[in-house]
């Protein structure tokens, strides 16, 4: 009975969420107070539904229910709970499920929070028209309901007397649950921050569509500014949690490897920087408005844009253009924006908000630099992770992009804008802005601590990798490593067996530290996991991890890493966070406010 | 008990290449008095690994020409477990494919295919069958049914005559 109940919801929550899009836009065209009331209520109908068809998904997880597809894809018998909840934002359509839903959720607390006006419906058809599309893909293509299909025999021609109404439903006993590097906390954490930091972005770009299409730029700046507060401070903490899983998960010793997958994130991340930046000229002097408004909308796209590089990989969705219709639409809700963004932008140019004005300030200037720096950022990080994939599909050449140009690539912009920073202030008369400005402070403070601790962690880096015989040490930066052995252990329950070595640091014949680096292998599903061990120190950490392969006498392949300030990163993206929720907590009382 | 289908245990043979080659070699080797036993355990569960109830009748087929004909049946016992013992001809070098089902209703449950008599060890040989109804779909009336109403009360507001002025 759930799945027909959850398969119902999904579909109900379509058809609001159609009817959200539709009424909102007549109520908006018309002026007719009551279409836009009812398109309201649909939407809060449509998240109503979405949120009970996440209910069903995970109702169906917990309870193991693999007659799912999804549910035998990610779930498992042995599985934890709280691994069984997270598997709903394991898989494409449980994590466009989980997106959809809190994109309708951060959209009705913006629809339900102020009167209801020409604005906010129409701020409303614009921003649901992308959870209505990810419907659209969750109900035609994604189906998080597909379920293993009964089997009508086939070769009744070799049975003299068959029964035609017997059919063959073969459920498996157990799934194939999540992959062992997922099944930790920073997993279960990670990928709803940063769906919600894409979920939150809804609301300013529709905001800031809706004033380029009507023309009137300065509108609702106080709200957009909240909601990109708000959406950028939850981009923070997903990016900072993924750099953190992968430190300490996938045993390399490194955060950042300028993967696609992490690559995609940092794009809306420095263009929604961009646009908080250049919003806080807009709301004072009114300048730089268009700018403000297309960068917001820009960090938006470039989420959509994300989650179709991230989701089912960039090469497969180039080869997909010419069979997944659907999977297209990311791409054709993405031009769209981006067509309707320029014409609005072109037919406004030059707007009626900057008409005969002075000339800009040394501040506005320095905005402008602000913004061209992490623009130029992100355009770099966006061509570099596409581009390659684009030109191969093309036909073109196969080439890629290492990891020591990507490195210099982040130096170069990195230091630049902490140049700026710095410079800045200097050269446009100091901070004489008015208002609470501890939380600013706080988020470039914690900019330079997160520059220092980067550079720290490239500077002072030491790595060996080498087969150590039982009580042999290695030296690696003053600090001895000395191998004790492994011992083998297995959880029948859960079918993991796990290999675990004894490792002794010491440092001038005193032992520092007992570093137990592990293998997991899970010998039902096939699947396997490093856990690394460290000692985390202010100034640097010590990092073991164990390759799987053993040798003939128990000798053990282990990777030794000292690394450093790696600390001072968490440390520095935590008070940016923090600095995130401070700033979009406190109501600004400056012009180009809320309006009713 | 109802006649077992011989259908689906004939599709899953048809399924499993190896039962052909396996078929063909048993043909080939020479007859023998003397058989080798092995122990199948087939256990029975419902979704979220539940064991079934005691007196579920399960059937057993290994998939040798001259034994598909004849599957063997037990029936479950308080642990959800029928236990089977299957005689297989002393020459069988290879994996021999065997395969579980319960009947229920007019639906078929069938667990994995195992190999039964490569090795020499008393283990005896793991089969799962997870017996779960497939479930209900929604009614095609409805989806129209509801897309009906959709249309009519979007329709109705639209084209309804606006006197509810929206400020701005």
């Amino acid at each position: 009975m759930l799945i027909p109940l959850g398969q119902l919801a999904l579909y109900l929550a379509l058809l609001l969420g159609v009817m959200a899009v539709v009424l909102l836009t007549v109520g908006t065209f018309r002026r007719d107070s009551l279409a836009a009331r009812i398109g309201r209520e649909a939407l809060i109908g449509s998240t109503a539904m979405v949120l009970a068809t996440a209910a069903v998904l995970v109702v169906a997880l917990v309870r193991c229910d693999f007659r799912l597809q999804y549910v035998f894809q990610y779930g498992s018998l042995s599985q934890p709970l709280v691994y069984r909840i997270s598997a709903l934002w394991a898989g494409e359509s449980g994590s466009l499920l989980t997106w959809t839903a809190l994109t309708l959720l951060a959209l009705t607390s913006f629809v339900v929070s102020r009167p209801l006006t020409r604005k906010v419906a129409a701020v409303g058809a614009l921003a649901a028209l992308l959870p209505l599309l990810l419907l659209v893909i969750l109900t035609v293509e994604s189906r998080p309901f597909a379920t293993i299909p009964l089997q009508t025999p086939t070769l009744q021609a070799a049975d003299p007397a068959p029964s035609t109404e017997t059919y063959v439903y073969q459920v498996p006993p157990n799934g194939r649950e999540l992959k062992l590097q997922l099944q930790t906390w920073a997993m279960i954490v990670h990928p709803p921050l940063l769906f919600a930091g894409y979920a939150v972005l809804v609301v300013p770009f529709a905001i800031a569509l809706a004033n380029l299409l009507g023309d009137r730029l300065a509108d609702r700046l106080d709200v957009l500014r909240r909601y990109l507060l708000v959406g950028w401070t939850l981009l923070t903490a997903g990016i900072a949690l993924g750099a953190y899983w992968a430190y300490v998960e996938l045993g390399w010793g490194g955060y950042w490897a300028w993967d696609p997958v992490e690559n995609a994130s940092l794009v809306p991340w420095l263009l929604a920087t961009a646009a908080l930046h250049t919003l806080t000229v807009s709301r004072r002097s009114g300048r730089l408005l268009r700018t403000t408004l297309i960068l917001t909308i820009a960090s938006l796209l470039t989420c959509v844009l994300a989650t179709y590089i991230t989701r089912g990989g960039i090469e497969e969705s180039l080869h997909a253009f010419a069979k997944g219709e659907l999977t297209q639409c990311y791409l054709y809700f993405a031009l769209a924006a981006i067509a309707a963004a320029t014409v609005s932008l072109v037919g406004a140019w030059p707007g009626k908000a900057d008409g005969d004005r002075p000339a800009p300030s040394r501040r506005v200037w320095l905005m402008v630099v602000v913004a061209a720096v992490l623009t130029a950022f992100a355009a770099a990080v966006f061509l570099g992770t596409v581009g390659p994939q684009v030109l191969s599909g093309l036909g073109g050449p196969r080439y890629q992009i290492s990891i020591e140009d990507w490195n210099i690539l982040g130096a170069v912009f990195g230091l630049l804008m902490l140049g700026v920073m710095i410079a800045g202030p200097w050269l446009t008369g100091g901070l004489r802005a008015k208002g609470n400005r501890v939380a600013p402070l706080v988020a470039h403070a914690s900019y330079v601590l997160l520059v220092v601790a980067v550079a720290g962690s490239h500077i002072v880096r030491d790595d060996l990798t080498a087969w150590f015989a039982k009580g042999q040490s290695a030296d690696l930066a003053g600090h001895q490593f000395t191998y004790e052995g492994v011992t083998v252990s297995d959880d029948a329950q859960r079918s993991i067996e796990t290999i675990r070595a004894a490792v002794t640091v010491s440092r001038n014949g005193r032992t520092v530290a007992h570093l137990s680096p592990a293998h997991k292998f899970n010998y039902r599903t096939g699947d396997q996991r490093a856990e690394v061990d460290l000692t985390v120190g202010p100034l640097q950490d010590l990092y073991v991890s164990l390759d799987p392969r053993m040798g003939p006498d128990g000798e053990a392949l282990l990777s030794v890493h000292r690394t450093g300030l790696v600390v001072w990163l968490w440390g520095a993206t935590g008070l940016m966070t923090l600095a995130g929720l401070a700033a979009a907590w406190r109501r600004s009382a400056t012009p180009g406010g809320e309006q009713p | 008990m109802r006649r077992m289908p011989t259908v689906a245990i004939l599709l899953l043979l048809a399924l499993s290449a190896v039962a052909d080659s396996v078929a063909a070699q048993v043909a080939d080797a020479p007859a023998s008095a003397a058989t080798r036993a092995r122990a199948v355990r087939v256990r029975v569960v419902s979704l979220g690994g539940k064991a079934a109830p005691e007196g579920i009748p399960v059937e057993l087929t290994v998939m040798l020409k001259e034994m598909a004909a004849e599957p063997v049946q037990a029936t479950t016992d308080a642990a959800g477990v029928a236990e089977f013992t299957v005689s297989l001809p002393p020459e069988i070098a290879r994996n021999v494919p065997c395969v579980a089902v319960v009947q229920h209703g007019n639906i078929v449950f069938p667990s994995e295919v195992a190999g039964l008599g490569a090795s020499d060890s008393s283990e005896a040989v793991e089969l799962t069958i997870c017996v779960a109804l497939p479930p209900g779909r929604l009614p095609t009336w409805s989806h129209y049914a509801l897309a009906s109403i959709w249309v009519l009360a979007v329709g109705l507001t639209v084209f309804r005559k606006s006197d509810h002025r929206l400020p701005d």
